[in-house]
């Protein structure tokens, strides 16, 4: 589903990522890991199609994301790590651009919004402008967003920040359940506990570099992801 | 610490008129020489128009007596372009800015805060200022003997004139945000505030030469009402022209009293004002059946109800269509004045030729007007941090940059259609007048669309503090602006000094269309190609 091949992103003279590959596979949650400045969100935006990259190869579902940037925008949805939105509209009104934008059928648009707005108990306030929504608010808002066309893969960077426990359970399931049918997910966290329980494939970067990468069970084996993320920290250093 | 938040304040402000992308590059210097010449430019005009204001009204009070009521207009002129000029301001970096919170975290007493945010405004205000009081004291100096006392007061009060207006700015926009906080359609309702406060601002510019005769006729009534209504312009005009101590006094008194209470009474709630959520009237979202539209269609109307939310934006970037507005107004107003010269040059005999001139000058004042309008030129800009959205949707970067350009026109070529339907009743019909009335304009508004959003992709600016500094301050405005002055005033120029003879008035106004036309179509495929490229890379 996703195919990173030495991506290498430079900032003046600063290898923000050097070299970087790994591949995502369909129905597989994959982890991104790393301290910050690792080059997480850098890789996350390349993907997305929003950062030019110097060197490498970045390919969605078999297409390449500088050649056919367009096609594979309309299967993948991003979510940021700042959830900024149009804070001038009202949460219906943002979520229907994005469904207009998208092309979503009016019935499915309809049937998405109630059901995404009722399971992050949203809905009440769905006329509120978003300029009123807390923070978590706004993340669950940028959720519903991403989900509304059904993306193939989903990329997200700190997914669960501002979020509450109950919504962050939430996100989880829904995570596994778009894999569950196909899809595919990449995304970045510092909740290693999190990742730990969730992934089937994780991957660590330091300083742009891929240092480890498998099954959850092949990097931490019978430690923890914790131990295993501090030591090669340490050892790196 | 406060010289430190003053020093950042001023940086922000110059960062908004010198930098232009988010990578932080500075405009070159001689761009920078240009925007300095252009800001000079306009300077010397306001200058020159409210110098001669001066000249017409300084012999006539002088002799009546009432040379304090020379300074007192000035001093109503100053007030009245500085409050006009920096509500706006005042209200976002006072009241919205978004780093209240960043700084009211750290150990910043709020009072320093405060402070700093009204220095950078009063420095605005004191700009402002400078371009009347400064005329107004040439020309009086010049015609009128001058007292040492005179001068001091007469320096005094440039000083102090903008603490008067800060004060009333404050309460204001304290006033203005109370109010809509407890308004549903708060944006709509400062928006006609707005245009109302605009309108009738214009029309006294407008009309500045008949008041300023009436003035010289009735100086002496006029000159007792702010004598009783309005004492402190009254001792402002008695301190210099006197000259008063007594009265500089009252005035100095004046300005930094309700300042100090005003500071005061806002440092002390400062915390509460700047974290308050304001407009957050609480409405329940009742489901109902969401329509689909076209992606073009969706980013179009995501730009207009950006427009439509922002009262400031609005009056920054549609003013000439408020001015047409004011100009069809007027029209109808002197409607029996227009209808006798009508029949008086077809009394004449010139009645086609008269008519088709008339229609010309029609679409040229519709089309000069059109000109200024600006909503494009900050619509890159105004992304901001949700610049993010747009660049994951899966559509090409030249839609997007045309859905701005739509926006921009469908804000603003309604009112240049209705006011050319309008010259239907005024000017008697011909074809070719009317479509000329029509289609001058809409091709103007549409050229500024473009030229607007280009501008915006050479100069765009994301890390903007408050929306204002980003429509009213950013170097790309600045460049649009200025360029549809140049857009205007050239074509009046070239005719009036190299056509006048040899083209027609109706031919030539047909012939700057189809120049518009030309530059806009090569425009647009720089956007299309080069320019959604450049988007792209932002």
């Amino acid at each position: 589903m996703l195919e990173i091949r030495n991506l290498t992103k430079m900032y003046g003279s600063k290898k923000a990522v050097d070299h970087l590959s790994l591949s995502i596979q369909p129905g597989e949650i994959y982890g991104f890991i790393g301290h910050n400045g690792a080059g997480k969100t850098t890789t996350i935006k390349a993907c997305c199609g929003i950062m030019d990259f110097d060197e490498g190869e970045i390919r969605i579902n078999g297409m390449s994301v500088k050649e056919k940037p367009l096609e594979c925008k309309r299967i993948l949805a991003y979510i940021p790590d700042n959830p900024d939105l149009y804070e001038f509209l009202s949460g219906v009104k943002y979520l229907n651009f994005i469904a207009d934008v998208y092309g979503v059928s009016t019935q499915v648009r309809n049937e998405k919004i109630k059901e995404y707005a009722d399971l992050f108990e949203l809905t009440k306030d769905l006329a509120q402008p978003i300029s009123a929504y807390s923070h978590g608010m706004k993340q669950k808002l940028a959720i519903i967003s991403a989900l509304l066309h059904s993306p193939k893969l989903l990329v997200m960077d700190e997914p669960f920040v501002g979020l509450d426990p109950k919504a962050a359970h939430i996100v989880k399931q829904l995570m596994r359940k778009l894999c569950d049918e196909g899809g595919a997910i990449f995304f970045s966290t510092h909740v290693l506990e999190v990742a730990e329980k969730l992934c089937d494939k994780v991957a660590i970067i330091k300083k742009g570099q891929l240092i480890m990468e498998g099954t959850m069970e092949e990097v931490k084996g019978n430690t923890s992801l914790e131990d295993v993320f501090l030591e090669l920290e340490g050892e790196n250093a | 610490m406060l010289k430190t938040l003053i020093k950042i304040r001023f940086q922000s402000m110059f960062a908004s008129m010198f930098r232009s992308s988010k990578k932080g590059k500075t405009v070159g210097v001689g761009m920078k020489v240009l925007m300095g010449i252009l800001i000079l430019y306009i300077v010397a005009v306001f200058a020159m128009l409210f110098g001669s204001v001066f000249l017409m009204i300084r012999d006539s009070f002088c002799a009546m007596g009432l040379g304090w009521l020379y300074f007192a207009m000035a001093g109503l002129f100053a007030f009245a372009i500085c409050f006009v000029g920096s509500i706006f301001m005042t209200q976002s970096q006072l009241y919205e800015a978004k780093d209240n919170e960043m700084l009211l975290a750290m150990p910043v007493p709020p009072s320093y805060i405060l402070l700093s945010r009204m220095v950078a405004l009063m420095l605005i205000n004191y700009l402002y200022e400078l371009v009347i009081m400064i005329p107004a004291g040439v020309i009086y100096v010049i015609g009128q003997p001058v007292t040492a006392l005179g001068v001091v007061a007469y320096v005094a009060v440039v000083v102090l004139l903008p603490f008067m207006v800060m004060t009333v700015s404050c309460i204001f926009g304290w006033l203005v945000a109370l109010i809509s906080s407890r308004m549903r359609r708060k944006n709509l309702i400062i928006t006609v505030l707005s245009v109302a406060l605009f309108c009738g601002y214009m029309a006294v510019c407008t009309q500045l030469y008949s008041y300023m005769e009436m003035l010289v006729n009735n100086g002496a009534q006029i000159g007792e009402a702010i004598r009783k209504s309005l004492f402190p312009i009254y001792h402002l005009g008695m301190a210099i022209a006197g000259p008063s101590a007594l009265s500089l006094l009252f005035f100095v008194l004046c300005a930094l009293i309700p300042f100090g209470l005003v500071y005061y009474l806002l440092s002390k709630n400062f915390v509460s004002i700047a974290t308050t959520k304001r407009g957050t009237v609480r409405v329940e979202y009742k489901a109902k059946r969401l329509k689909a539209s076209g992606a073009v269609k969706a980013l179009t109307v995501k730009e207009l109800r950006r427009l439509g939310g922002n009262a400031m934006y609005i009056m920054n970037a549609c003013s000439g269509s408020l001015l047409i507005i004011l100009a069809v107004v007027a029209v109808i107003w002197q409607y029996d004045d227009v209808a006798a010269l009508i029949e008086m040059s077809e009394q004449m005999g010139i009645g086609d030729a008269a008519n088709g001139v008339l229609w010309a000058l029609a679409a040229a004042i519709f089309g000069a007007c059109s000109t200024m309008n600006i909503v494009s030129a900050s619509s890159i800009s105004l992304e901001g941090k949700n610049l993010w959205i747009l660049k994951t949707l899966p559509i090409p970067a030249g839609k997007i940059l045309v859905s701005k350009i739509l926006a921009h026109v469908i804000a603003s070529a309604p009112v240049a259609i209705l006011a050319a339907l309008v010259c239907l009743f005024v000017i008697p019909f011909s074809l070719n007048g009317f479509l000329m009335a029509l289609i001058l304009p809409l091709i103007v508004n549409v050229w500024q669309g473009v030229f607007g959003v280009v501008i915006n992709l050479l100069y765009p600016r994301f890390d903007w503090v408050s929306e204002t500094a980003c429509v009213k301050q950013s170097v790309s405005v600045m460049i649009t602006m200025f360029g549809g002055m140049a857009f205007a005033a050239i074509p009046i120029l070239l005719y009036v000094f190299v056509f006048k003879e040899t083209v027609g008035l109706v031919l030539y106004v047909w012939l700057c269309a189809a120049v518009f036309v030309v530059l806009c179509i090569a425009l647009l495929r720089y956007l299309v190609t080069a320019g959604a490229k450049r988007f792209a890379r932002l």
